[in-house]
């Protein structure tokens, strides 16, 4: 079966002729290679529906209010933002953990779901490494600009042979965060853009538009897809999925270290890095939902991100969520058999009864309660459900690290040095400048680049079965 | 799908014949033979090697037990085809766990003082920080004189405990292995459906029961020889130890179990291969875990949790902690990236007897320290009375498969490796 191509991304999707996947399905079974080049390219080559304006519109608006915040912050010093002593780490700590915690869905997706040969993961894995992508741009911006002096920020940060001898501290976590946070953009990068490689030649071949083809030519880098392009092709991305598993959990472990190393009560304990890194994952995926599910509605690819999708990330979602959940519990039950008074205080008695206990039940109910209904089938099929569930869990672990960052510092050892902490309009402008930044790039990069990998779904088609297991 | 007819229910069953009667009869000669050293070896070598000798086996043997059905109830919720194979031989592991209650008698009844610090009288008195704690470390419910307060009543004692944690356990693993039956029994698909549905959920509730309950069972048994000390990453821990020792048991259970029906046809190297990678998987969160964990407790550098460490780098324990991080984590780590080795029953074989020895390393590196701090120690007992334990549990596990259906035919998954095979 083939269908005319497609000339408008507005008409994408209402193709009467391909039956609705079944629940179990993760591809429509009548389509073909063909049909899956012309729906997913044409995405890029259509017109940019009106809706696709607005958005844009709004997102960018974000942008410029970002670029008020910083230049005010440069101008002005960090002084702007609320910290204090004993919060001096505040909303640009927590914006970095929740912003890097949302770029692991991708590296989960991407990576270690490509090493359990689970299928379903080939249409959603750009999607969500370009998540991951944008989201680690988002996450840089706030330790760079806590250092105040942005412009100098790499002087301080990596090391190299000066004629002072000065070296930064290799014992500090912060350090190892240069690290672990640069591999991890690096690599992200590397693999989305490998994985991107034969989409680029399809597009290459199908422009149109002289420019765009010289652009997609160069992009392409000559790619044919030839069995030796494939066989290097295939090789350099199951390379890319080793190289990106174990950072899936670095990342976030390192992260946590920024906390558990220390002697602050809330913050040592040695369950954080794993409790980290499923809080990661648990984000990532609510955002990945957040932005697919409308994403899904607007272009009508209910043929290629079905059902199957969202109750698979649904049940990763539950099961991330109760790992999150253990971690609270262990803290509870850690907290008292400690017998550390500063300890229990702190986590049993400052969290539920202290002064933003608000924060801390708002947690319980996002990171807790509001996952409960994904036990049901109905809830895991419903998309409006899990766009809601979704919504709740981004601000749920929002909020935990709000919890874990400032609730810890604000009443630590002596009653006499505590104090109260909240962000300024310039903390709350940065935040939500990068996330208009973010969607910014996300609506550029559905319009732009083929979100869907075409190459990938081709090998679920029955017709690449024919040897057994297709590429696995 | 229309079911097509490949195995019967009958064939299904696992007889065994003069295989399983062999292993049975050396389990059991073993068991009564070590049983018989171990109850001889509490007079000879005194209480304290006794029970610390003594917890350890039961620890490492009942490890594999819960490991195995916990695999099981994982294979189950996660679907697929690796893991359906060896479930029914995991169930079975389950029905075992009573035998590791009873062993628990002697720990409750006469190895506490021996083993825990915080049991013994007066300790309470003269030591601060467990002053702190006997609203948790305490053998029964005792009313009178708990830190804090409220424990005193909602929180039960070690023994009490005990016994919680076994009936959570035993619950689960006959629940499931009537589920089995009712799935097996079920006349039409819809009824099918239904108890695999209900098996699936079970499964699910049934792995979140299982880490709280690891996490009080890793204090209860291990963490709390040494009272001051603590670390929340512990729970996860033993829920690794567990699995480890499940997934590396798996291996000799499979060797066995496909050379003979039913399961002849539906062990491939694929199988084999499947267990190699969560065996690879598992070693490295092991490493994970405890790297994370030094990682933190030795930046925090606090008096009550350093020690611990401190504990196991000096005085002859160093060259047993070198030689642990050694052979539980780099060297199965290194053999199990080649992929072709774990395809290889027989390598695998060798790396699964590695990882178990490796897991009676750690629980005696977990343990003994806590016990003498201040040097190394190793007596041949320490060895003697695993052996008696295992032997008594291998000849209870082979009889629980005997005349058992170990192949769910109608599960649509085994249909199809059926018919593919």
């Amino acid at each position: 079966m083939s269908t005319p191509e497609t000339s408008s991304a507005a008409t994408v999707g209402t193709n009467p002729d391909l039956t609705p996947p079944s629940d179990r399905q993760i591809l429509s079974p009548d389509h073909d290679a063909e049909t899956l080049t012309n729906k997913v390219s044409s995405i890029v080559f259509g017109r940019t529906p009106l809706w696709m304006y607005g958005v844009f519109a709004l997102s960018f608006s974000l942008v410029g209010l970002l670029l008020i915040s910083v230049v005010y912050l440069v101008v002005k010093g960090t002084g702007i933002w609320g910290l204090n002593i004993p919060v001096a780490w505040g909303f640009a700590i927590i914006n970095l953990v929740w912003w890097i915690g949302i770029g692991h869905a991708g590296t989960l997706i991407s990576a270690i779901l490509l090493l359990l040969n689970q299928d379903w993961r080939n249409s959603i894995n750009r999607f969500a490494e370009a998540m991951t992508l944008f989201a680690v741009a988002c996450a840089v911006m706030f330790p760079l600009l806590h250092t105040g002096r942005p412009w100098i920020a790499a002087y301080w940060l990596l090391p190299y042979p000066n004629t002072m001898w000065l070296w930064p501290n290799f014992r500090s976590p912060l350090m190892w965060d240069v690290f672990a946070i640069s591999t991890y953009g690096t690599v992200s990068l590397l693999f989305w853009y490998v994985g991107l490689v034969p989409d680029l030649g399809t597009l290459r071949d199908r422009a149109k538009n002289i420019h765009l083809k010289r652009l997609f030519h160069s992009l392409a880098m000559g790619w044919r897809g030839s069995a030796k392009h494939w066989h290097n092709y295939e090789m350099a991305y199951l390379l890319l999925a080793g190289l990106s598993t174990p950072l899936v959990l670095s990342v976030h472990s390192v992260i946590s270290f920024d906390f558990s190393v220390a002697q602050l009560p809330g913050w040592h304990a040695t369950i954080f890095p794993p409790y980290f890194v499923a809080g990661a994952v648990f984000a990532g995926f609510a955002m990945v939902m957040l932005v697919m599910i409308p994403v899904r509605f607007a272009f009508g690819l209910h043929d290629m991100l079905t059902s199957r999708h969202l109750q698979n990330m649904a049940k990763v979602t539950l099961v991330t969520g109760f790992i999150v959940c253990y971690g609270y519990l262990a803290e509870f039950i850690f907290a008292y058999y400690s017998g550390n008074p500063y300890e229990r205080y702190a986590i049993a008695e400052n969290r539920p009864f202290g002064p933003y206990n608000w924060a801390w039940m708002m947690l319980i109910f996002c990171n807790f309660l509001a996952i409960q209904p994904l036990w049901f089938k109905k809830v895991r099929q419903s998309p409006v459900a899990l766009w809601v569930i979704s919504f709740i869990i981004s601000i749920g672990m929002w909020l935990e690290r709000f919890v874990i960052v400032v609730m810890s510092l604000h009443r630590d050892f002596l009653p006499s040095s505590w104090d109260r902490y909240a962000g300024t309009i310039w903390d709350w402008g940065l935040y939500l400048g990068t996330i208009g930044f973010f969607f910014s790039l996300m609506f550029l990069f559905i319009r732009f680049v083929p979100m869907i990998p075409m190459s990938e779904l081709k090998i679920l088609l029955p017709e690449a079965r024919v040897k057994g297991d297709g590429h696995h | 799908m229309s079911e097509q007819v490949i195995m019967t229910i009958d064939d299904a069953r696992f007889d065994g014949g003069d295989g399983l009667r062999s292993v049975r009869q050396k389990a059991l000669i073993a068991g009564v033979i070590g049983a018989l050293a171990t109850a001889g070896g509490y007079f000879a070598v005194g209480r304290d090697v006794f029970y610390r000798a003594y917890l350890i086996g039961w620890l490492f043997w009942l490890g594999i037990a819960v490991g195995l059905l916990s695999l099981g109830m994982i294979a189950q919720v996660a679907g697929g085809r690796w893991g359906i194979q060896m479930r029914r031989v995991q169930e079975a592991s389950g029905r075992t766990l009573w035998f590791f209650l009873i062993l628990a008698l002697p720990i409750c009844f006469g190895g506490l003082e021996s083993l825990f610090s915080w049991a013994r009288d007066g300790v309470a008195a003269s030591d601060a920080l467990v002053a702190e704690k006997t609203g948790y470390l305490k053998a029964w419910f005792d009313f009178e004189g708990t830190n804090p307060e409220w424990m005193a009543t909602f929180v039960p004692g070690f023994i009490p405990r005990i016994l919680i944690i076994f009936v959570l356990w035993l619950l689960w693993a006959y629940r499931l292995s009537a589920l089995s039956n009712a799935f097996d029994a079920a006349g039409t698909h819809e009824e099918r459906e239904r108890a695999r549905d209900k098996q699936i959920k079970w499964c699910a509730g049934g792995l979140l029961v299982f880490a709280v309950v690891a996490t009080f069972a890793s204090i209860d048994w291990v963490m709390s020889t040494d009272p001051h000390w603590f670390s929340s990453l512990y729970g996860p821990q033993f829920i690794i130890w567990q699995l480890l020792s499940g997934v590396a048991f798996s291996i000799p259970l499979m060797i066995f179990f496909g050379n003979r029906e039913p399961l002849k046809h539906l062990l491939d190297p694929k199988q084999f291969h499947a267990y190699g990678k969560w065996m690879l998987a598992f070693t490295m969160v092991w490493g994970y875990f405890n790297a994370s964990q030094i990682i933190i407790i030795w930046s925090g550098n606090l008096p009550e949790e350093v020690g611990w460490y401190i504990h196991r780098s000096t005085g002859g324990w160093y060259w047993f902690t070198a030689a642990l991080v050694l052979f539980t984590f780099f060297v199965p780590f290194v053999i199990l990236l080649f992929q072709p080795l774990k395809f290889k029953p027989k390598i695998l074989l060798r790396i699964a007897l590695l990882v178990l020895a490796t897991r009676w390393l750690d629980y005696y590196w977990n343990i003994v320290p806590n016990l003498h701090p201040d040097g190394f120690t190793m007596h041949v007992f320490d060895v003697i009375a695993p052996i008696g334990i295992g032997g008594l549990w291998i000849w209870l596990l082979f009889g629980q498969v005997q005349g058992k259906v170990l192949v769910p035919v109608h599960d649509p998954v085994i249909q199809e490796a059926l018919s593919d095979g």
